[in-house]
């Protein structure tokens, strides 16, 4: 036992966490598994379902933007191919459900490799403004080629059609233990790419893309990855967000869409993974159980961004280091040095 | 197709581009100064044509060139408290925060409006009316005059100030970089807030401009931003030319567009003239390079 | 202090719950509004004349011997909001039946929850499809767009005896959509083939080619979708090249205020439409006053006289059965007959409620009555 202790801190310190943290993470896990005892309502459920989901995407979108600094004003692009093309290909074409989740989630992968070639070619407000031109060309198509995605009408899985898994048929109970198991795998691959040589590599691009190459980092390669594990965590999002709802219409993937998945991040702080999931249910939980506030949720939601960009420039997700900057100032700022830029002397 | 029907369409293309011009124009200005990319710059816009034809002139009764005048104050005054204490605050992060901060301003200015004014779409006919003008037997509207004109002279004293003036070298001096205009004494902060609101008034007047055309609607913010963008991107970043060439190459490319792939993909043009010019040429027009200042 | 505040809370909690179960149990309509986003236009109506009925239903003792109760939820006309909202009504609520949105692409997505909950919704979407899933709670409460094409087809073919007709319709997803679906509805009802059809691209600045156009396809009729802006060139140069004495039957977009301003409503003569109501209309002008004078404003859309009507429907069908259990609900709304605002709403086994759609014309820029159609129960819809 006193041998497999440090053994077991190595393989935690694999993934980044101190033990306590990973600790902490187990239990939030174990109480997820048995949520759906407690709640007997499938809307409370579907509810938390879909800001799992939306926790995906955001991790994903966290990556470009947040660890390797690469503006991506179009995740739900990344999103709607996942959706879309598990969609089409077993509605209209009949395909298996396994091979087609994916060949959408490979689609995603493709169009984010795309996406990370163009950003060896663009910088800063020119991939932006590419990847918002993205996300609106892919809405026009969406609803208006109307024989591939149905149009403005959309395409519903009937129930008839929906996918079993080991003989269950996946109602919103059997969903959110799909979800949870994608969101904790993808959560903790996540964090092992993170702390990785690849992650350190993102980080370094993000901060000095010249320093970074200097130092030997790869920068074409690393920002095609980045690319692909953004869109690859969108892609399963999508893919995701059609069991949940199954059902897609082109309203879903808009420009203000891709804004609400960058809300997300901003809000949990760029760069920083558990940071996203708070922002992601942030998003999306509060307005369902806050419905008091309907129709001002939209100005509270930009309010709150922008209180969040002045109070914690640099989101929720660091409130533990502002907290311990209180108590230990100087070894916070070491750390930060890690996370973020150094504030521009102006 | 007539000789008529396609100078009348290069006539309203002309006058399209133009009021993209103006918007483009403004968002260069505000990322040549702040280095932002103001993504609230189309839901500025449709604020202050609100502001003019909704509250004001409908509202209250004011001649139309008044609740013009008091909008585009009120817009500049809402873009120096936005830049005193947001982009103040903002300056040391990185890009994104500040889009983000834009962006949200943008959601709240788009909500304010239905909260205040109700989703309702209005129609507005123009200073002018839908008076014609007729030249050698092709009928134009006065109203496309009028836009093609102000926006003209609009570029013609832009120019003229920045070259020959006091404030417009100041102006310069901080496109070229805030942090030498700071060490020579430049008020940089005043400045820049300065910069951002005559970008925003700028789109204010492009609004009046545009709303006769396309109908007042709250969503009418997202597409017209985005043409802006557009015309900056087509132009080469952050080149005032490139921003002017820019808004009127996209106006006659969505003219063109219009007649050879039909008009549901209208939008999808200015999409299209991003993608393909970043790809082919990402310094755009008549970018020359990040040396190339105003 | 806080203790006392705590009990103080608990104290109100416990007697606002005994108060409440002392009176009378309200019986609960849910209804679905986009209350926010693009198209809370629609919503707000829907509110807002639902809101009005209840009023009205409860002012005169309510539905038996219980109040109406709404409860309004804000779908923000988005996918995954609106499916919440149809399992909140069905499992937190609790509600006896729903008022849906007009949107068919929002009804196809919550359809199936009110299917498994067995709760009775009332969709407004107007795609043909909507009544094809075979859910058995599902009633749409508006025209069809099949009926409304054939509408436009009998009365340009059986009133106007048009034998050359020609379709004008504007160039996005909803022009070739009514494009296609009239083109086969006029062969399939009369067998006509439109002489010519002549896109409108949006947004333009002159319509000249286009009458030109149309005029050289020599036409007894024209068909024209467009929306607002477009509508109002047309109607200015058909008016200059004096073509005003062919009919033309406009979408909804041609009796928009707006285009007939635009083109001066001396323009506008001899252009008929289809379209759910007319201002002119005895029922739409005491209901639009009666709205005035709550609200303080128009109404905005149909959506308003639609809710109205569709809570007085329920109030029916809760009376004939007797009770307020969802699955009785939707038993005695089948055959129910009812005289509303617009329409003479007679819901079927199979889900279609409306099998009429109107005739105007506008006269001095003002949208009159002109024409009822009505479809024999056994139409093949």
């Amino acid at each position: 036992m006193r041998k497999l202790w440090p053994r077991l801190v190595r393989v935690q310190s694999l993934a980044g966490a101190t033990f306590g943290l990973a600790m902490g993470g187990v239990v939030l896990v174990a109480l997820g598994c048995l949520v759906p005892f407690w709640i007997h309502v499938d809307y409370y459920l579907r509810v938390l379902v879909y800001a799992m989901v939306n926790s995906v995407i955001a991790l994903g979108l966290n990556f470009a933007v947040g660890v390797t600094g690469q503006i991506n004003l179009g995740q739900a692009v990344f999103v709607g191919l996942g959706a879309y093309g598990s969609a089409i290909l077993t509605q209209k074409l009949s395909a298996p459900w396994v091979a087609s989740v994916g060949t959408a989630v490979l689609a995603a992968g493709i169009m984010g490799a795309a996406l990370g070639w163009i950003s060896n070619r663009l910088r800063g407000p020119y991939l932006a403004i590419t990847t918002l031109a993205m996300n609106l060309i892919f809405y026009l198509v969406a609803s208006h080629e109307v024989w591939l995605t149905g149009g403005p009408m959309g395409i519903r899985i009937p129930r008839l059609n929906v996918p079993r898994l080991f003989g269950v048929e996946l109602d919103v109970r059997v969903v959110y233990y799909v979800v949870l198991v994608a969101l904790v795998a993808l959560f903790l691959l996540g964090r092992l790419i993170y702390h990785s040589k690849v992650g350190r590599a993102f980080r370094a691009v993000r901060d000095d893309e010249t320093v970074a190459s200097l130092m030997g980092v790869n920068t074409v390669r690393t920002k095609m990855w980045a690319c692909v594990i953004c869109s690859f965590y969108g892609g399963v999002g999508g893919v995701l967000y059609l069991l949940t709802f199954r059902f897609v219409a082109p309203s879903e993937f808009t420009a203000l869409q891709s804004f609400r998945y960058l809300a997300m991040i901003t809000i949990g702080g760029l760069g920083n993974l558990s940071g996203s999931i708070l922002g992601a249910f942030f998003v999306t939980t509060v307005p369902e159980f806050l419905r008091v506030v309907q129709g001002y949720w939209d100005v509270i939601l930009g309010s709150s961004i922008l209180l969040i960009l002045l109070l914690f420039p640099k989101g929720l997700g660091f409130v533990r280091d502002y907290l311990s900057q209180l108590v230990r100032k100087k070894e916070v700022e070491e750390r930060w040095t890690g996370e973020f830029r150094l504030p521009r002397a102006s | 197709m007539s000789v008529g029907y396609a100078v009348q369409i290069l006539v309203s293309s002309l006058a399209f581009g133009g009021v993209y011009t103006l918007v483009a124009l403004g968002i260069v200005f505000i990322w040549r100064t702040v280095n932002v990319l103001n993504f609230a710059h189309g839901h500025l816009l449709t604020l202050g044509v609100y502001l003019a034809v909704v509250w004001l002139l409908r509202g209250y009764g004011w001649p139309i060139w008044a609740s013009t005048c008091a909008s585009l104050a009120i817009l500049a005054l809402v873009g120096i408290v936005f830049s005193r204490t947001v982009f103040e605050r903002l300056r040391a992060q990185p890009m994104l925060s500040k889009v983000v901060a834009t962006m949200g301003l943008g959601l709240i200015i788009v909500n304010a409006i239905v909260l205040a004014f109700g989703p309702r779409p209005h129609a507005f006919t123009g200073f002018l009316g839908r008076r014609m003008l007729w030249i050698g037997g092709v009928g134009i509207l006065a109203e496309h005059v009028l836009a093609f004109g102000v926006t003209a002279g609009l570029l013609l004293v832009m120019g003229l100030v920045l070259r020959y003036t006091m404030v417009g070298k100041i102006v310069r001096a901080l496109a070229y970089s805030p942090e030498v205009g700071g060490l020579m004494g430049i008020p940089v902060p005043r400045y820049l807030a300065g910069a951002f609101a005559f970008a925003i008034v700028l789109a204010g007047i492009a609004g009046m401009f545009i709303v006769p055309v396309t109908f007042l609607d709250f969503t009418l913010g997202d597409a017209i931003g985005y043409k802006g963008f557009a015309a900056v991107v087509v132009g080469g970043f952050g080149s005032i030319p490139g921003a002017i060439l820019g808004g009127y190459v996209v106006g006659l490319m969505e003219g063109l567009g219009t007649l050879v792939v039909g008009s549901h993909y209208r939008d999808a043009v200015a999409a299209a003239l991003i993608v393909v010019v970043l790809l082919a040429r990402p310094s755009g027009l008549l970018g020359a390079g990040e040396e190339e200042r105003l | 202090m806080r203790h006392i505040l705590l009990g103080f809370l608990v104290c109100s909690l416990v007697f606002g719950w005994v108060a409440s179960s002392a009176e009378v149990e309200p019986i609960r309509i849910g209804v679905a509004c986009e209350l926010t986003g693009t198209r809370a236009m629609n919503g707000i109506d829907r509110m807002r004349g639902a809101q009005m009925a209840v009023e009205a239903i409860n002012q005169a003792g309510g539905v038996l011997g219980r109040p109406l109760e709404l409860v309004i939820e804000d779908t923000k006309g988005e996918v995954p909001t609106a499916i919440a909202v149809a399992e909140k009504f069905a499992q937190v609520h609790k509600v006896c039946a729903v008022i849906e949105t007009s949107f068919s692409f929002l009804n196809v997505a919550v359809h199936e929850i009110y299917w498994n909950a067995g709760i009775p919704v009332l969709v407004g979407g107007s795609s043909p499809a909507l009544t094809k899933f075979g859910n058995p709670y599902l009633f749409r409460t508006r025209t069809s767009d099949t009926i409304t094409a054939a509408v436009m087809a009998s009365f340009a073919v059986e009133t106007l005896g048009a034998k050359r007709v020609v379709i004008a319709y504007i160039m996005d997803d909803f022009g070739y959509g009514a494009r296609d679906a009239q083109a086969k509805v006029l062969k399939d009802l009369y067998g006509i083939e439109p002489v010519a059809m002549v896109g409108i691209p949006s947004n333009l600045t002159d319509a000249t080619g286009q009458i030109m156009e149309i005029a050289a396809a020599n036409p007894d009729v024209v068909i024209q979708f467009a929306h607002g802006w477009e509508s109002g060139h047309m109607y200015k140069s058909r008016h200059e090249l004096g073509l005003t004495k062919i009919p033309w039957i406009v979408s909804q977009g041609g009796i928009d205020p707006a285009a007939i301003q635009m083109a001066g409503a001396e323009a506008v003569v001899n252009v008929y439409s289809v379209a759910d109501f007319a201002y002119d209309e005895p029922a739409v002008r005491a209901f639009r006053q009666l709205f005035m004078s709550v609200w303080g404003e128009d109404f905005m859309t149909h959506e308003s006289m639609r809710a109205w009507d569709l809570v007085h429907l329920l109030a029916l069908a809760i009376e004939k059965a007797g009770s307020d259990d969802p699955q009785a609900i939707r038993d005695a709304l089948v055959g129910i007959h009812m005289r509303g605002i617009r329409y003479d709403i007679q819901v079927r086994e199979d889900g279609e409620c409306i099998l009429e759609n109107k005739v105007l014309e506008v006269v001095h820029g003002e949208t009159r009555f002109r024409k009822l159609v009505r479809f024999p129960i056994d139409i093949k819809l």
